[in-house]
C-alpha cells in the first residue's frame, strides 16, 4: 500500500512537475519549463519569503511560549493543582482541527462584532463607531494570522517540555539551591542545559508542521490580503485546484519537499553543534 | 530571596494572563452561540441575555451537519482500523525477523515520516480519478491513512523491539506460528503504544483538512472540517449559526478531551519526541 498510494505518487509528482496538462491528463514533456516559470514568477517569490517568515515563527514561537510556561507551571509553588489546570486548559486546543481553530479567530478578529474590538472598545482603547481591521494590511496580516497559531500549539510544546522537566534529578536541583542560586540562575544554569535535546527536537518539528501549515491560513485568510498570507502550500493548492495549471502546480510541490528536506538537514547540523556544546 | 519573589508574582502574573488567553476565546464562542444574532452583534461580549437553544438545530440543518457527522465517523473508523492493521503489520517483521532489506525498510520508513501532505496532492488527485474514488471516503484512507503509517510504523517498531524475544520463543517451542503469536501475543502486550495510537490517529482522521476538502466534492462525501468551512463562507452574515455550528464541531471533543485528558495527552505527545 505504502508503495502504491506514496512512492508511486511521489514519482509521478515529480514526473508532473516536467509535463504540461490538458483535459485532466499529462501533455507532452517540458523539461524544467515549470520551474523556470516558477522562479520567473513574483507571486511565487513572494510565497516563498511568507513562508519563511511563518516557519521561522512555528519554529520559535510556540516552542518558546511552551518552555516558558512549562518552566512556570513546574516551578508553580501553589501546588500541582494549578498545574494540572494550566496544562488542561492550555492543552484544549489542541484538540480543534486546524479549521475551527482558524474560523473561530476569522470571528475574533471580526471587526463588526469580534472579540478584540469589543474588548478594545470595552477598554477604551479605540473610540466606539471605530474598529481595528485585523487581517485587513498586507504587511502585519501575516504576523495576526499567526496567533491563532501559538495559541493553539503553545499547549503542546508546554506538555512535552513539562515531561522532559520531570526527569531532572531532583539532587542537582537541591544541590543548585544550596549553592544559594536564585530561582533565575538555577533555570539558565540547570534547567535549561538539561532540555536542550527536547528543545532541539520540538524545533524540528514545529518546523516541519510550519512547512505543512494550510488549513488554519486556507480558512482565516485565504492567502489574502494581497496575497501576503500566501505561504507555498496554500500556493500550490491554488495554482492546481482553482487555476488548474497542475504541472506548474507540480513544480511548487517538488520545490516546497526539497525545501522541506534542506531545511531539515541544515537544522540538524545546527542541533548537532548545539547538542555538543550542551554535554560539554 | 527577594528575587525568588519577584519570579513568582511574575510567574503568577504570566500564568494566569495565560490561561485567560487559552479559555477565553472557547467561552465566547459558547456562549455566543446561545445568542440570536441581533444580540451577538450588539453585544458579543457579554452573556446572553436570554438563553435560546433555537440556533443549534438551525445550524445543524443549514450546514448539513446530518451528512458530515457520519461521514466523520466512518472515515475515522475506517482510516484508524486501515492504519492500525497496516502499521502493525509492517511493524512486526521489521522488529522481529531478519530478511533481506531488512535495514534498507526500516530506513525506509523512518525516512517516509517527513513527506508532506503536499507534494502527494496532486498525483494522488488523478491517481483517485482513475481509481473512480473521487467522492468516496476511501481516497481519503487510502492516501491519507497511508500517508500516517510510516509514523505509526516507526512507533510500533520501537515498541516491539523491547519485548523480551523470551517468551516468542518460549511460545514457539509450545508450537505457535509467528502469526498466531502475533496476533495473541504481541499485540495485547503492546496495549499502551496501541491505544495511543488509536486516539492519534482518530483525532488526525477527525480533524484532515486537506485531501477531503481535494478528493470530496459534493455536500453528501464531505467530512466536518470542509463542511465546515463550506459553510463559513457561505453563510458569513448569519453570525448565531456560524457560532452554533463552530460550537457543535468543537464542544464534544472537548468534553471528550476533559474526560480522557491523561490518554489524549500520552497519546498526542506519544513519539514525536524523544
Amino acid at each position: 500500500m505504502l508503495f502504491v498510494f506514496i512512492y508511486y505518487s511521489i514519482i509521478t509528482g515529480f514526473g508532473y512537475s516536467f509535463s504540461k496538462f490538458r483535459d485532466f491528463a499529462p501533455a507532452g514533456f517540458v523539461g524544467f519549463q515549470n520551474y523556470v516559470d516558477a522562479f520567473n514568477n513574483d507571486d511565487f517569490i513572494n510565497s516563498i519569503r511568507s513562508t519563511l517568515i511563518w516557519v521561522f515563527l512555528t519554529a520559535t514561537i510556540p516552542t518558546f511560549a511552551g518552555l516558558v510556561l512549562a518552566i512556570l507551571v513546574y516551578y508553580q509553588t501553589t501546588g500541582r493543582v494549578v498545574s494540572g489546570v494550566a496544562r488542561t486548559i492550555l492543552f484544549m486546543p489542541m484538540m480543534m482541527s486546524a479549521v475551527a481553530v482558524g474560523l473561530l479567530w476569522s470571528l475574533i478578529y471580526n471587526p463588526l462584532l469580534g472579540l478584540l474590538n469589543q474588548l478594545l472598545h470595552l477598554i477604551g482603547a479605540i473610540p466606539a463607531g471605530t474598529y481595528v481591521g485585523f487581517l485587513e494590511n498586507p504587511k502585519t496580516a501575516l504576523y495576526e494570522a499567526f496567533v491563532p497559531m501559538v495559541w493553539q500549539s503553545a499547549g503542546f510544546s508546554m506538555v512535552i517540555f513539562s515531561a522532559a522537566l520531570q526527569g531532572i534529578p531532583i539532587d542537582i536541583r537541591e544541590a543548585a539551591v544550596l549553592d544559594g542560586a536564585s530561582k533565575a540562575k538555577e533555570i539558565r544554569h540547570v534547567v535549561i542545559p538539561f532540555i536542550v535535546p527536547t528543545i532541539v527536537s520540538l524545533v524540528t518539528v514545529n518546523m516541519i508542521s510550519g512547512f505543512k501549515a494550510f488549513d488554519l491560513l486556507n480558512v482565516l485568510t485565504h492567502g489574502g490580503p494581497a496575497d501576503s498570507t500566501m505561504i507555498v502550500s496554500l500556493y500550490m493548492y491554488k495554482q492546481a485546484f482553482s487555476a488548474w495549471k497542475y504541472g506548474y502546480a507540480s513544480a511548487v510541490a517538488v520545490v516546497l519537499f526539497m525545501s522541506i528536506l534542506v531545511s531539515v538537514f541544515l537544522f540538524s547540523l545546527v542541533a548537532k553543534r548545539l547538542l555538543e556544546r550542551s554535554s560539554k | 530571596m527577594a528575587g525568588d519573589r519577584v519570579f513568582d508574582a511574575a510567574s503568577n502574573t504570566i500564568l494566569v494572563v495565560a490561561l485567560i488567553a487559552g479559555l477565553f476565546p472557547l467561552l465566547w464562542m459558547i456562549t455566543n452561540s446561545f445568542k440570536t444574532s441581533e444580540e451577538i452583534f450588539l453585544r458579543s461580549l457579554h452573556l446572553p441575555n436570554k438563553v435560546s437553544f433555537g440556533v443549534f438545530p438551525r445550524a445543524w440543518d443549514i450546514a448539513k451537519f446530518s451528512l458530515a457527522v457520519p461521514n466523520s465517523v466512518y472515515l475515522t473508523v475506517a482510516n484508524v482500523t486501515y492504519i492500525i492493521a497496516l502499521s502493525s503489520l509492517a511493524a512486526y517483521p521489521i522488529a522481529r525477523m531478519r530478511f533481506l532489506g531488512r535495514s534498507f525498510l526500516n530506513w525506509l520508513l523512518i525516512a517516509s515520516i517527513i513527506i508532506s501532505p503536499q507534494i502527494l496532492l496532486i498525483p494522488s488527485f488523478f491517481q483517485m480519478r482513475k481509481l473512480g474514488l473521487i467522492n468516496n471516503l476511501l481516497s481519503v484512507v487510502f492516501v491519507f491513512g497511508t500517508l500516517v503509517v510510516p509514523f505509526a510504523a516507526y512507533l510500533l517498531i520501537s515498541f516491539f523491539k523491547e519485548i523480551p524475544i523470551d517468551i516468542e520463543e518460549s511460545t514457539k517451542m509450545d508450537g505457535c506460528s509467528s502469526f498466531r503469536f502475533f496476533v495473541s501475543f504481541m499485540l495485547p502486550l503492546s496495549m499502551p503504544v496501541l491505544s495511543s495510537l488509536v486516539i492519534l490517529t482518530s483525532l488526525w482522521s477527525w480533524n484532515e483538512y486537506l485531501f477531503s476538502l481535494t478528493f470530496l466534492q459534493t455536500s453528501a462525501a464531505k467530512t466536518i472540517p470542509p463542511q465546515l468551512s463550506w459553510f463559513f463562507g457561505r453563510y458569513y452574515t448569519d453570525w448565531g449559526g456560524l457560532f452554533a455550528a463552530l460550537t457543535i464541531a468543537v464542544v464534544p471533543l472537548v468534553i471528550l478531551y476533559l474526560f480522557l485528558q491523561r490518554y489524549f495527552i500520552r497519546g498526542l505527545t506519544a513519539g514525536s519526541i524523544r
